[in-house]
This record gives structure tokens, C-alpha cells and sequence, in this order.
């Protein structure tokens, strides 16, 4: 038995596994959107979702582009936070009690941390009480809650620590002495992180930031809990269809379109993850495997 | 299923608190009652037990011992919280269900499913002490033939607290009101808010709209969303809309009234317009047969009787079809339930039946959730 099929064998288990389990349930959606008022196989479904006149495309845009913008959002939290935890915070201790405060803030389970936003950002909430009691506002802001501003704020909070804890070990993972080394070379501390840091964490971000999307375009929580009226994202339009219009053959097809788009969008986050990462480090390693390693930098 | 959240959730305030406590123990007394005068009453099956497939709210033990008491036949359970589960079962036989309980909104479609048998009404005492806009209510007969015992009821409407609006509402206008903007929650869930805005538009028939009346609607309702805070998706969610001063107007259900007892004035709308009534019925199924069918014949006829229409209303506030009942029970809990003048309101219902076209519903509704 030569080399390559002794790794195709060691590989089967995987492999079978990822047949049954994702492979073959998506074939059967993929099938099942196939099938229109014209019989199998159709393009009925796909006429309906993509063609003119359809309202889907600017759902798929609007779940998109929520999505990415809490991927950003939390980029924009977690990396500070893991550089202070990863590089400032000395101790190994503190930084575990930290994590683990993060992780056991989450065994409470999505629905509740969402419901609590109602307390937050309502009428009666805390941050409505807090500025009328300063005297900043008179009249409560409805605008916190029931729209697009508060499903985003709470898709990132739930969503956080997927980033936080990626990008948390791939700061921890960089070796101090690069830091040290920009140090002495006259950097200051902006551009280590924005030089060395930053570049050498890429792979981490780009791995929040997928453990962030996925997630995000496929929740209904978040919408429906706090969406109000305009919160309706694909997410929720494939529940409705699989379980209260029982139209399977439509609830795949927009499944297997946000699939796509989701796929699209997932590429054009790497492009400009790995752009930034060239930008910011002019290095081109970044989404390189082993990146973080000394040998990979130039 | 809206009618199935209205089956599977109880009605908030009877869980836990000691009124319930006083409650249940009125409602023994109220059994013994019942289980003495039920005891005159000749048995007319010889079977020993049957299985009603139901919810837990209307299978309580105090609402069926006095039958069980009095006939001798046990009354076992089985419970789903979506009527398609339990067809699934009689569909494919053997599920030893021989009564169910499916609503005003679903039961075309079990009985378009083959699962359900004719019965004979004359061999029901309580029959002809019904409400009578019951006996002739949309979904109980099937190609002529009477199939369903409908024993529970209540109406949808608009729901407002006085408290913040200062105004009394008779019509459905309000919910279109820029001067309300905000202040609005409406169902999303059901088509509900389809049929809501029909009645408000006057359309005849709301769950047989033609494609031009839901366009109608649907034009309505996109330019009512900016009015809209939120869409609510079931009564747990609307109960915390209304009460957290989120939301002062809806268009909800019975149980939001729940929230009262919190000193929040929220008040039940009667519009001109009209409100959606509903009913659960008791349907008998193809598995009743020989003893069985009679057996289960006596305890439909239990259910549209006064002992369990009593205690029904009592217990979690549901409306009972039997006129004989709510002559039986305590003159303020008919007036609190509004069971008093129910022949006006029931004169101006809508009645939850399937929509002839759910397709066309459905993308309707989407288009408004898309816009």
C-alpha cells in the first residue's frame, strides 16, 4: 500500500463522518430546493428567492451585512481586551480567573443573556434610568431598543468570547521578545501592536471572526427577542418555512442561497483580513500556517 | 400554532400563588358536586377506558373525576402541543387515541387527513343546551355530518391600557393610529395580523382572502410597520411588552389580562368591527369503536356539560359552550369572563377556520416581515 492511499485510509473515519453528517444532509437540502410547483428538478424555488421582484436578496444583504458588523464589533472589543489580557495582565492566574469569568457568564444560555438586553436598553431600562436620572435626557430614547442598533449590539455580545478567547491565545502564543525587540529598534508601543502584534494575531481573528459569522447569520433569537419590526434576517424566513408554512423545498432553497452568500462573504472577510495583515505588518505571512512561529516573519 | 399556544400555555396566574390554592380547593368542592348529579344520570357505555388526546390545561384531575366518578370509565391522557403530531399518529394507526381536541383554525385539515368519525348528536343530552351560534360554527361538521363537540371558546381582539392611552377603544382603527406610533404591538405569527387588518378593512371572509384583498392588507400593514415597536411571538412576549410600558395597544389574546393583577389597567377592546373567536372542540377519532365509541360519545357529551363548562371557567378562565353552566356558575366569574352578554359579541365574531390559500398567506406575511 503506497503512501497516498495509507493517508486516504487514516483519513476515513473523518471523512465518513463528515459524509454522513454534513455532506449528506446538505445534499438532501440541495435536492429538496430542486423541487418546484414545475416538479423535479426546478428552478422554480430560485426564480422565487433570486428573481425580480423578490424582496429575499435585500434579506440576504441585511442578515450579511449584520452579521459582518458584528464580527467587526467584536474585533474591535476583543482585540484590545486579549492584547491587555494577553500582554499586560502578568499573571497566568488572573488572566485564567478573567476567562473564566467570561466562559461561566455564558453557561447561562443565549435566550436569557438576549432577553436581559430588554432590561437594558427598554423604556424602564438601565441605560434609559441612568440618563434621564443624570438629567441628559428627559423623555426615555426608544430608538435603544426594537431595531437593527440592539440586535447588533446583542449578537456581539453573545458572540464575544468565540473572538475573545481566539484571539486571546494567539496573543498569548506571540513571543515577548519580538515585542522587546521592536522596542529597542525605537518603536513605540502603537506601532508594536500595530506592526508585530497585530500581524502575528491575524490568524486568531480570522478564526474569531469565522467562529463569529457562522453563528450570527444563522441565529433568530437576537432578531425576533429584540428586532421589533425591522429586524427579520434569513435565519428567521428559513424557520418560518420549514416549520410554519411547511414549504421545505423553499425553506432549503434559502438555506442553500445563504450557504453562498454566507461562503462569499466568509471569502471576502479572509481577503481583507489578510490585506489588513500585509498592511499593518507589511508582511505577507499572516494567514500563512505557522505564521505566529519566528522562522515566518521576514 | 397560535390555537396550539393556546392549548399548550396555561394561563399565567395559575400556577403558583395561593389564590390557586383556594382555587383548587373550590374546584373539589365544585367536583363532588357535580360527581353526585352526574351519579343520576344513566350510563350509557360499558367501555372501562379511553384516551383523549388533549393538552394539560383541559385534563386537569378535578375536571375529570366526576366523570370518571360517575361513569366509571377512566379518562387517560395524552398530550402534544400541535394537533399535526397526534393526526401524524391516528394516520398511521394504533395511536389508541379515541377522542382529540383540535381547534376552529385546524380541524379541516385533520378531518381532510381521514382521521376523524361522524357523530350522533341526538344521543348527547348537553347538545341542545349549547350556545347556538356553536351548533352551526364553521369546522365541526364535515359533508353534512356533525363531527366536533366544541366545549371551549374565547375571542382575539384589541388589548390597551387605560392608564397610559386615557381613552376608551371600540375600534381597530387605533392600531393603525399614527397618534399611537410606537405604542404598538401586533402578532407575528399565524397570519394573524393579516386577519386582524381584514376585519379592520371590513373584508368579508379574513381567512379566505382573494389575492387582491391580501394585497390590500399587506399595503396596509407595511405602511403601518413604522407605527409598530415590535411583533410579538407569543402571549409570554406580549404579557412583558405591555407590562414593561414598552407597548400600550395590541391586538392580543384573553390571557393578557393576566397582567391586571400587576395594577396595570389594561382593558379588553369589544370593536365595531368585530373580534376573531375561536373554539377547542372535541373530535371523535376512527379508533373508537363498538364500547368505546359510546364511552367516548359520554364523555364528549361530559365536556359540554354544566360540571365541566363550571369548572373550565373557573380553573384557567376559559369560556364554556353550555348555557347550562354558566347558569351554574358564580354570577360575578360570568361577568368577569364575559359570559354574561355573550349572544352581542358572538354576533360580530370572525371565526378562526384555515385559510383557504396559506401559500398566499404566507407570502404575504412575509412580504410585510421583508419590507
Amino acid at each position: 500500500m503506497n503512501e497516498t492511499w495509507r493517508s486516504w485510509l487514516s483519513g476515513t473515519p473523518w471523512l465518513l463522518m463528515i459524509g454522513c453528517f454534513f455532506i449528506l444532509p446538505l445534499a438532501g437540502l440541495l435536492l429538496m430546493s430542486f423541487s418546484g410547483e414545475g416538479g423535479f428538478p426546478s428552478l422554480d424555488n430560485y426564480r422565487v428567492v433570486l428573481g425580480e421582484g423578490s424582496d429575499r436578496p435585500a434579506v440576504l444583504l441585511r442578515t450579511i451585512g449584520t452579521a459582518l458588523s458584528v464580527v467587526l464589533l467584536s474585533i474591535a472589543i476583543a482585540v484590545p481586551a486579549a492584547y491587555y489580557l494577553a500582554k499586560c495582565v502578568l499573571s497566568a492566574r488572573v488572566q485564567a480567573a478573567v476567562l473564566a469569568l467570561v466562559a461561566v457568564t455564558f453557561l447561562v444560555g443565549p435566550l436569557v443573556r438576549t432577553v436581559a438586553w430588554r432590561g437594558i436598553l427598554g423604556r424602564s431600562g438601565l441605560v434609559n434610568t441612568v440618563l434621564q436620572g443624570l438629567g441628559v435626557i428627559d423623555e426615555p430614547i426608544m430608538a435603544l431598543l426594537y431595531g437593527r442598533p440592539a440586535v447588533i449590539v446583542a449578537m456581539t455580545y453573545n458572540a464575544f468570547p468565540f473572538m475573545l478567547f481566539t484571539v486571546f491565545l494567539a496573543m498569548k502564543m506571540i513571543d515577548d521578545r519580538y515585542l522587546a525587540a521592536g522596542r529597542d529598534l525605537g518603536a513605540g508601543p502603537a506601532t508594536v501592536f500595530w506592526r508585530i502584534v497585530l500581524p502575528l494575531a491575524a490568524p486568531g481573528i480570522w478564526t474569531g471572526a469565522i467562529l463569529v459569522f457562522v453563528p450570527t447569520i444563522s441565529t433568530v433569537l437576537e432578531p425576533e427577542i429584540l428586532g421589533g419590526t425591522s429586524g427579520r434576517l434569513a435565519a428567521t424566513e428559513i424557520r418560518d418555512q420549514f416549520f410554519h408554512a411547511l414549504n421545505w423545498p423553499m425553506g432549503s432553497t434559502l438555506t442553500i442561497v445563504l450557504i453562498v452568500a454566507g461562503g462569499v462573504a466568509i471569502l471576502a472577510l479572509a481577503l481583507v483580513t489578510a490585506a489588513l495583515a500585509r498592511l499593518s505588518g507589511r508582511i505577507g505571512i499572516a494567514m500563512r500556517a505557522g505564521s505566529t512561529g519566528a522562522g515566518s516573519a521576514r | 400554532m397560535k390555537r396550539n399556544t393556546h392549548l399548550i400555555s396555561a394561563p399565567g396566574p395559575w400556577a403558583q400563588s395561593r389564590r390557586d390554592f383556594l382555587k383548587t380547593a373550590a374546584l373539589a368542592g365544585v367536583a363532588g358536586i357535580a360527581a353526585g348529579h352526574l351519579g343520576a344520570r344513566p350510563a350509557f357505555a360499558k367501555a372501562s377506558k379511553i384516551v383523549w388526546g388533549t393538552n394539560a390545561d383541559y385534563a386537569q384531575p378535578d375536571m375529570l373525576s366526576p366523570f370518571q366518578k360517575a361513569s366509571g370509565i377512566e379518562v387517560a391522557t395524552e398530550y402534544f402541543s400541535d394537533p399535526s403530531e397526534l393526526v401524524t399518529k391516528l394516520r398511521a394507526g394504533g395511536a389508541g387515541v379515541h377522542v382529540m381536541t383540535d381547534g376552529s383554525y385546524h380541524s379541516d385539515i385533520t378531518y381532510g387527513e381521514g382521521v376523524l368519525k361522524p357523530i350522533d348528536t341526538a344521543k348527547m343530552p348537553n347538545w341542545d343546551k349549547m350556545i347556538p351560534a356553536f351548533k352551526t360554527a364553521g369546522g365541526l361538521a364535515f359533508d353534512g355530518k356533525p363531527h366536533g363537540i366544541p366545549y371551549a371558546w374565547g375571542t382575539d381582539s384589541v388589548v390597551y391600557n387605560f392608564d397610559a392611552l386615557k381613552t376608551e377603544i371600540d375600534d381597530l382603527g387605533a392600531l393603525f393610529d399614527p397618534k399611537y406610533k410606537g405604542q404598538i404591538a401586533m402578532p407575528n405569527g399565524l397570519f394573524e395580523s393579516l386577519v386582524a387588518t381584514a376585519l379592520y378593512l371590513g373584508i368579508e371572509k379574513p381567512f379566505a382572502m382573494s389575492e387582491k384583498e391580501l394585497d390590500e392588507v399587506t399595503k396596509v400593514l407595511i405602511k403601518q410597520k413604522p407605527l409598530v415597536r415590535s411583533y410579538w411571538n407569543d402571549i409570554g412576549d406580549l404579557k412583558n411588552l405591555m407590562a414593561t410600558g414598552e407597548v400600550t395597544i395590541c391586538w392580543g389574546w384573553k390571557m393578557l389580562l393576566d397582567i391586571k393583577q400587576h395594577g396595570i389597567d389594561v382593558r379588553w377592546a369589544h370593536p365595531k368591527q368585530g373580534e376573531l373567536a375561536w373554539y377547542d372542540a372535541a373530535f371523535m377519532t376512527k379508533e373508537a369503536e363498538g364500547e368505546t365509541e359510546e364511552a367516548t360519545m359520554a364523555f364528549m357529551d361530559y365536556l359540554i356539560g354544566d360540571t365541566y363548562g363550571a369548572v373550565l371557567g373557573k380553573s384557567i378562565g376559559y369560556l364554556t359552550t353550555s348555557t347550562s353552566a354558566i347558569a351554574a356558575m358564580d354570577k360575578d366569574l360570568v361577568k368577569t369572563l364575559g359570559l354574561d352578554d355573550y349572544d352581542s359579541f358572538l354576533a360580530k365574531a370572525a371565526w378562526w377556520t384555515s385559510p383557504t390559500q396559506p401559500d398566499l398567506y404566507q407570502k404575504a406575511w412575509d412580504k410585510v416581515l421583508n419590507a
